[in-house]
C-alpha cells in the first residue's frame, strides 16, 4: 500500500513538473539571446495549428454561387436566411463598360473587362450578387493600367476596387494637379 | 593555346585612341588562341559557343548603373552599356524560359521548402505573354543593349531581389513563430498552407485574386518618364525616356529593386488575407491617388528595400538623378542633403519638417509622397545602423548588414501584415468565429477593407507605433535586448515620429475593450500591459489639439486666407479629374441621370446637377505644425433614428445644429455604434451619410435628413431620381441606394482628403500651395461632390466633415481609458475627430 502510495507521489510530482516545463517552454520567447544562438529548434509545435475558417465561412451556396463574407444575423445574434438584394443580368458587363467609358471621356482608346469570379457578397447587411472583374484599359498614349473592382451584378455599379498601380514618375513636380481658379487667387 | 575560361576583354580606359590600341592588342591575342573567349561587343553571332558548358543558364550582367561604374561620366545619349558588363557571365536562370523559380522555407517540424516555379517571368514589350526561350547554345546571352539582353539582366537583378526578400520573410517568420503561442504575433502561421507569401491564392480561388500567379516584369513598358508595380497583373513596368532614345529605367538597378519593393510591399501587407481555403476578396494597398502618409510609407519603404539588397542608401542616381535631377538619399550622411542635415538628433530628416522636402530642390519644397517617403526611408536606415551598432553585429563579415536588414524587414512585415489585415483577426491560434466574432485589426471583415484604407489608414503615426511595439516584442524582448525602449523612442522622436502616447500593445478588440487577445487564443496571457511612452524622451514629437483646426472661414485670426472651400467646377477640369482617377484605378461611380458634368458652369459655386470638386481650406491656430491632416467624408454615426416614426435625425455635437434646430441628444447620440451598417432602400444603418438640409417650416427651420426633404419639401422625387440610384433591365428597383444622400452626396472613393501639413497660424493653402511656382492643389487634397439637378436654388446644405491629423493630441488617445487608442468602432463616432461644419448654399 505504501509502495502504491510512493509511486502515485511520483507520479503526480512528475506530471506536475512536465506541466510546468511546458509552460516555461512556450514563454521561451522572453529570452534576449541573438537569434542564432537561440534558435529553438525544438520549440516548435507538435502539428500544424488548426488554420481559421476563409472568408466563404459556411461553405455555403445559394442559388448556384458561394456566399463570402459573415452571415447575416439577427438583433440576438441568430443567423438569418440569406435575401438577397440584386438580381443578376445578363447586361451588367455592358451597363459597367458604358459607365467606364463615359468616365474616360476621349482619353481611351480601349476598355476591357475580364471576368474573375461570381459570388455572393455579404455586407453591411445586405447579401448581394457581384461579379469579380479585371479592368483592363489602355489610353491614347498606349500606355495601360490595370485593377480589380468588385460589381453589382445587377446594374454593373462598381462597389469597390483595389489592386491599383503604383506609378513612379521621374519627376513628381510633373504630375498633374488641381487648378485653382484665378477668382480665388485674386482674393 | 587553349582557352578554358570565358572571359570578355573589357578596356581599361575609355578615351578612344587607347581603347583602339587595347582592342587591337585584345584580338592580336586571341588570333593566337583557340578564340573560345568572347567579346562584349561583338554581336551575338561572333561568340562562338557555350562548349563545356561552363556557362550554361548564364549572361552577361551589369552590376550596377552606368552612374555607378563610370562614377558619373557617362551621358545619357551616348550610352554604351556593354561597357559596363561584368567580365565573368553570371547564373541567370536553369529554366528552359527566361523564369525564375521562388523558394521559401519554413520551421515546421524540421524544416520544409516550398517551392513555386515560374514565379518571376522576364518580358521586353507589354504585347509579349510567351517567356524567351534559351539559346540553342543554352546560354542567355544576347547582343550588349538589346531588348532581350535588357530582359536577362531585369530577371537577374529581380531575381536577387526576390531571393533577398524570401530570406528576410523566412527569418521573420522563424522568429515569429519561435516566439511561443503566449506571444501575438501578426505573421500568420500558416503561411505555408495559405500561400499568401506570393501572388498565389489557393485551388480555383486564384483567378479570384489575380490575373496571374506569377510576377511578370517588361523591360520595355510603353510608359514615357516613367515605372511602376500593377498589383493587378501582377506585374512590374519599366518604361524609357522620349528625350533619351537609348536610355531605359532597367539600366538602373535600384530602379528595379524600388518597383520590387513596391510588390514585395503588397504581399506583406496581405499576409493574412488567406487561408488554405479561400482568399479575402480585397486586397490591401497603399494610399490612393493623389499625396497622403500610406503612399509616402510606401514610397519610403520601396526605397529601402533598394538598400536592402543593394547596401546602397542613394537611390536612382542614373534613372532619375542623371535624367531630371530627382535621385533620393536615405541618409543624412548623403551629400545631397543641406548642410542642416546630419545625424545628431537635431539634424535628422524630421518629421513634419521636411515632408516637402526635395534634397535637389531644397527652396523649393512640393507636396508628393516621394519626398514625404525620405523621412521613412532615412528613419529605417538609422535603424538598421543602430541595431548593428547596439547589437554588436558590425564585427560580422558584411558590417552586420544582413542580419540588421532581418531585423527591421522582421519588423516591417509584422507591422505591415496587421495594417493590411482584411480578416481582421489580428491573431490566429485555436480562434474560431464561435468565439463570438471578436476582432483585433480593422473593425471587422465586412468592413476591414474601408478601415484599412480610408477610415483608418496607414498613416507616420500609426506605421510609428506599430513599429515601436514590434521593437519592444521582437528587439529589445528577444533578439537585442540593449536596443531598449529609450534608444527606440529617442530614435523615434529625433524623426518627430514619436506620435503616440502608449504602444496600444494590451490587444483589446475592435469593438469591446473587455475582449481580449485571451477572449479567443487563451495561450495568450491575459494579462497584456499597455506600454506608455516615457513622455522626457518626447523632444520633437510635439502633440497638438485637434480643438485648434477648424475651416479657416470659421476662423477670425485667418485673414488673409479666409477662402473656407475652393470649389473645382469647371467642366474640363472635372472631366479631367474623373478620366485621371478613372485611369489610376479609382473610378467614381456617378449617378446616372441626375447630376452630369453637363450642368458643370464654372462659376465656382455648387449648381444643381452638377459635379464638382470640394477642397476644405484648414486653418492652424496653434503654434506648432500639424501633419498628415485627413478629412473625411464617409458615412458615420452623427444621426439617431426614430423607430415611431422612421425618421433620421441629426446629433447635436455642437452649436452647429442645436436641439431647436432639429438636433437631439438621446442615448444613440451619447453612444458610438459597433457595427457599421449604411442606409439602403430596405436597410436602417447605423451610420448615415455627412450632409444634412435645411427644412424651413415657416417660423422655423431645422436640420433634417434628405430623404425626409425631398418628402416634406414635395419634391415629389422618386427613388429614381435619387443620387446614387441606378435601374437596371432586370429591375428596375435598386435596393442598395440610400435615401439620406439623395441630394447631395460625396462620391464613394472621392470622399477623403490628405494634407500633408498646415504650419502654425496658417492655412493649408498658405502652407504648401502659395508660394509654387504655378500654384495648384494635389490631387490628394480634393474631394468629389454631387448635386441633384432637381435641388430648388436656394437649399442649404450642412456637411459633416470629420477631420484628424497624425500629431493630435486627443484623435487617437482615449483620455477615459489611460490613453489606451481609441477602438477601431469608436472611428464611426465623433469622439476621435474634429468635426467640421460645411455649408453650401445651392446657386441658381
Amino acid at each position: 500500500m505504501t509502495n502504491r502510495w510512493v509511486i502515485f507521489s511520483i507520479t503526480i510530482v512528475f506530471s506536475l513538473g512536465l506541466i510546468w516545463v511546458g509552460r516555461q517552454l512556450r514563454k521561451i520567447g522572453n529570452r534576449t539571446d541573438s537569434f542564432e544562438t537561440f534558435l529553438p529548434q525544438n520549440l516548435h509545435p507538435a502539428k500544424l495549428p488548426p488554420l481559421p475558417p476563409g472568408a466563404a465561412m459556411a461553405n455555403l451556396e445559394v442559388e448556384g454561387r458561394k456566399v463570402v463574407g459573415p452571415l447575416p444575423r439577427n438583433a440576438h445574434g441568430s443567423q438569418r436566411r440569406i435575401v438577397l438584394s440584386n438580381k443578376v443580368s445578363a447586361h451588367w458587363k455592358e451597363d459597367l463598360e458604358k459607365s467606364l467609358t463615359g468616365l474616360a471621356g476621349a482619353t481611351l482608346k480601349e476598355i476591357k473587362i475580364s471576368k474573375l469570379d461570381s459570388f455572393i457578397w455579404t455586407v453591411s447587411g445586405q447579401s448581394l450578387n457581384v461579379e469579380s472583374v479585371l479592368i483592363t484599359m489602355e489610353n491614347a498614349k498606349g500606355e495601360i493600367s490595370k485593377f480589380n473592382a468588385l460589381v453589382d451584378s445587377q446594374n454593373g455599379k462598381i462597389i469597390q476596387t483595389w489592386n491599383q498601380p503604383v506609378v513612379d514618375s521621374s519627376n513628381p513636380r510633373e504630375n498633374s494637379g488641381v487648378k485653382i481658379d484665378s477668382r480665388y487667387l485674386q482674393n | 593555346m587553349i582557352v578554358v575560361s570565358h572571359r570578355m576583354i573589357k578596356p581599361i580606359q575609355k578615351s578612344a585612341s587607347l581603347r583602339s590600341a587595347l582592342v587591337l592588342a585584345a584580338l592580336f591575342a586571341l588570333t593566337s588562341c583557340n578564340p573560345t573567349a568572347i567579346d562584349p561587343k561583338s554581336t551575338r553571332d561572333s561568340v562562338v559557343g557555350n562548349n563545356d558548358g561552363s556557362i550554361t543558364g548564364a549572361a552577361y550582367i551589369y552590376p550596377e548603373s552606368p552612374f555607378i561604374l563610370s562614377n558619373d561620366r557617362q551621358g545619357l545619349d551616348d550610352i554604351d552599356i556593354g561597357d559596363y558588363v561584368d567580365a565573368e557571365a553570371a547564373f541567370i536562370t536553369a529554366n528552359n524560359q527566361l523564369t525564375a523559380n521562388c523558394s521559401m522555407s519554413f520551421f515546421f517540424n524540421g524544416v520544409v521548402t516550398d517551392e513555386i516555379s515560374n514565379c518571376l517571368r522576364s518580358f521586353g514589350l507589354e504585347t509579349e505573354s510567351v517567356p524567351l526561350a534559351r539559346q540553342p547554345d543554352n546560354t542567355w546571352i544576347y547582343s550588349n543593349g538589346s531588348r532581350k539582353f535588357y530582359q536577362v539582366n531585369t530577371l537577374f537583378h529581380l531575381n536577387k531581389g526576390v531571393n533577398t526578400f524570401f530570406s528576410k520573410l523566412e527569418f521573420a517568420y522563424k522568429k515569429a513563430q519561435s516566439m511561443g503561442t503566449a506571444v501575438p504575433k501578426s505573421i500568420p502561421s500558416y503561411l505555408k498552407d495559405s500561400k499568401m507569401f506570393w501572388f498565389k491564392g489557393v485551388g480555383n480561388l486564384d483567378a479570384q485574386q489575380f490575373q496571374n500567379s506569377f510576377l511578370s516584369s517588361f523591360a520595355y513598358c510603353n510608359f514615357d518618364g516613367n515605372a511602376s508595380f500593377s498589383a493587378a497583373g501582377p506585374e512590374l513596368c519599366f518604361g524609357s525616356l522620349a528625350a533619351h532614345p537609348n536610355f531605359h529605367f532597367v539600366q538602373d538597378p535600384s530602379v528595379m529593386l524600388h518597383e520590387l519593393g513596391h510588390a514585395m510591399g503588397s504581399i506583406m501587407l496581405n499576409l493574412r488575407n488567406g487561408t488554405a481555403t479561400g482568399t479575402h476578396p480585397f486586397r490591401s494597398s497603399f494610399g490612393k491617388f493623389g499625396y497622403s502618409e500610406a503612399s509616402a510609407i510606401n514610397e519610403g519603404f520601396a526605397d529601402y528595400f533598394s538598400y536592402v539588397v543593394n547596401k546602397r542608401t542613394h537611390f536612382a542616381e542614373w534613372s532619375l538623378g542623371k535624367t531630371v535631377n530627382q535621385s533620393r538619399p536615405m541618409s543624412e550622411r548623403d551629400p545631397a542633403h543641406i548642410s542642416a542635415i546630419n545625424t545628431t538628433s537635431e539634424g535628422r530628416l524630421s518629421y513634419p519638417q521636411y515632408l516637402l522636402y526635395d534634397p535637389n530642390f531644397p527652396t523649393q519644397p512640393f507636396e508628393d509622397e516621394h519626398y514625404a517617403g525620405q523621412i521613412i526611408s532615412h528613419y529605417l536606415v538609422a535603424l538598421t545602423e543602430n541595431l548593428k551598432s547596439s547589437c554588436s553585429l558590425t564585427s560580422q563579415s558584411d558590417g552586420g548588414h544582413s542580419l540588421a536588414t532581418s531585423y527591421v524587414m522582421l519588423l516591417l512585415t509584422e507591422t505591415f501584415s496587421e495594417i493590411g489585415d482584411l480578416y481582421a483577426r489580428g491573431v490566429d491560434e485555436e480562434y474560431t468565429p464561435s468565439s463570438g466574432a471578436i476582432y483585433f485589426n480593422n473593425l471587422d471583415p465586412s468592413n476591414s477593407f474601408l478601415w484599412s484604407k480610408y477610415v483608418n489608414p496607414a498613416t507616420f503615426r500609426r506605421f510609428s507605433q506599430l513599429m515601436a511595439k514590434n521593437i519592444k516584442k521582437y528587439i529589445t524582448g528577444s533578439l537585442c535586448g540593449s536596443f531598449d525602449q529609450n534608444k527606440s523612442e529617442k530614435l523615434l522622436d529625433d524623426y518627430g515620429l514619436l506620435l503616440f502616447k502608449t504602444y496600444n500593445n494590451n490587444g483589446n478588440s475592435t469593438k469591446l475593450r473587455s475582449k481580449t487577445y485571451n477572449s479567443v487564443v487563451t495561450d495568450i496571457d491575459a494579462l497584456q500591459p499597455l506600454t506608455l511612452v516615457r513622455e522626457n524622451n518626447r523632444r520633437k514629437s510635439v502633440l497638438v489639439s485637434k480643438t485648434l483646426i477648424d475651416l479657416s472661414s470659421k476662423v477670425e485670426a485667418s485673414t488673409t486666407n479666409p477662402v473656407g472651400v475652393y470649389i473645382i467646377d469647371n467642366r474640363t477640369d472635372i472631366e479631367n479629374l474623373l478620366s485621371a482617377l478613372l485611369f489610376k484605378g479609382f473610378p467614381v461611380p456617378l449617378s446616372s441621370n441626375v447630376a452630369s458634368v453637363d450642368y458643370n458652369n464654372g462659376n465656382i459655386k455648387v449648381s444643381p446637377g452638377e459635379i464638382v470638386g470640394v477642397i476644405p481650406n484648414l486653418y492652424n491656430s496653434s503654434n506648432t505644425t500639424m501633419s498628415g491632416i485627413h478629412i473625411l467624408a464617409e458615412d458615420w454615426d452623427h444621426v439617431s433614428y426614430d423607430t415611431l416614426t422612421g425618421k433620421v435625425k441629426p446629433c447635436a455635437f455642437d452649436s452647429d445644429i442645436t436641439i431647436d434646430q432639429g438636433g437631439v441628444s438621446n442615448a444613440s447620440c451619447t453612444a458610438t455604434s459597433t457595427e457599421y451598417t449604411k442606409f439602403t432602400k430596405t436597410t436602417v444603418g447605423t451610420v448615415a451619410p455627412v450632409c444634412l438640409v435645411q427644412l424651413d417650416e415657416g417660423e422655423t427651420t431645422r436640420w433634417v435628413s434628405q430623404n425626409e426633404f425631398r418628402v416634406k419639401q414635395g419634391l415629389a422625387l422618386q427613388d429614381k431620381d435619387c443620387l446614387g440610384y441606378t435601374s437596371s433591365g432586370v429591375s428596375d428597383v435598386d435596393f442598395t441606394y440610400n435615401p439620406h444622400e439623395c441630394l447631395m452626396r460625396f462620391l464613394p472613393g472621392a470622399n477623403d482628403a490628405f494634407f500633408s501639413k498646415i504650419d502654425s497660424r496658417e492655412t493649408y493653402y498658405e502652407s504648401v500651395v502659395k508660394d509654387l511656382r504655378s500654384p495648384q492643389f494635389n490631387v490628394g487634397n480634393l474631394m468629389l461632390m454631387e448635386v441633384n439637378k432637381w435641388v430648388p436654388p436656394g437649399t442649404k446644405f450642412k456637411c459633416r466633415l470629420r477631420v484628424n491629423f497624425s500629431n493630435c493630441s486627443d484623435c487617437h488617445a482615449d483620455a477615459a481609458a489611460a490613453n489606451d487608442d481609441y477602438q477601431d468602432s469608436d472611428l464611426m463616432g465623433a469622439k476621435p475627430y474634429k468635426i467640421l461644419n460645411i455649408d453650401f448654399d445651392i446657386n441658381d
